[in-house]
């Protein structure tokens, strides 16, 4: 049994997926502990400012985690939501699955992919 | 930006057409040998939807739309002030004779209340359309 995810984490997780340069920046973020916005600016073409909002984004989503390190705030990948909205598909996709193959039995036809 | 709220499609071909499919999606005595232990949804903007699951849960819902025998969409929700998902059947005839059924739900972030709010609204629009042509 999959406990039941929380929905409103996993729209606000599947919005910040739904940008390229949000997942430019977590592909960032994996490769290394912490990251810093000037440090994620410089290696992609968009601006500190830019950047800055998009960490948001990622940040409301409980994507990644920001910390304090002297002057800058230096982000942490949280792959936790991801799986998070994964069960959600999961779990939902499995129901109508045994739905279907129900529905199939009833009206005749086998299950479709 | 391409921001797509979480979904979960399936599709399932049936012999019954869709005048057949329709009713299944439809007649509590139908839904209740596919969906869920009981099942009622009633087909019309603005009409109710109200289920229980094998495992005795609820869900309650509204319809937002409904188009014999080709579109049935509703939101529905387990408790307030849980999150509405978005359900939408589409049944396409198949030229061999039967159906194509694809069922889609979405995680639509929509709050209850505002699927409320719509099942409200429509109803006042139902109420006033039958008052006009009364």
């Amino acid at each position: 049994m999959i406990a039941s995810p929380d929905p409103t984490r996993a729209g606000a997780v599947f919005f910040a997926l739904g940008d390229p340069t949000r997942r430019e920046l977590i592909e960032r973020l994996s490769g290394s502990d912490t990251m810093s916005v000037s440090g994620l600016a410089a290696e992609l073409p968009i601006t500190r400012q830019g950047v800055a909002k998009h960490l948001g984004v990622l940040e409301r989503a409980g994507l990644v985690e920001a910390t304090r390190s002297g002057r800058e705030s230096r982000y942490r990948l949280r792959p936790e939501p991801m799986s998070d909205a994964a069960d959600w598909m999961a779990q939902v996709g499995a129901q109508w699955d045994s739905r279907l193959a129900r529905l199939g039995e009833l009206l005749g036809g086998p299950t479709k992919e | 930006m391409h921001a797509r709220p979480p979904e979960v499609s399936r599709e399932i071909d049936l012999e019954a057409c869709p005048e057949e499919v329709w009713d299944a999606l439809t007649r509590p005595e139908l839904l209740e040998q596919w969906l869920a232990e009981s099942a009622e949804i009633e087909a019309w903007d603005g009409g109710g939807v109200d289920i229980r699951t094998d495992d005795g849960r609820e869900r309650r819902g509204v319809v937002e739309y409904a188009d014999r025998p080709e579109r049935l969409v509703f939101s529905w929700w387990e408790a307030i002030p849980d999150e509405s998902t978005r359900v939408e059947f589409r049944v396409i005839e198949l030229p061999g004779g039967g159906s194509r059924l694809r069922v889609t739900e979405t995680r639509t972030a929509q709050p209850v209340a505002r699927a409320l709010a719509w099942g409200d609204r429509l109803a006042t629009l139902r109420a006033s359309l039958t008052y006009a042509m009364a």
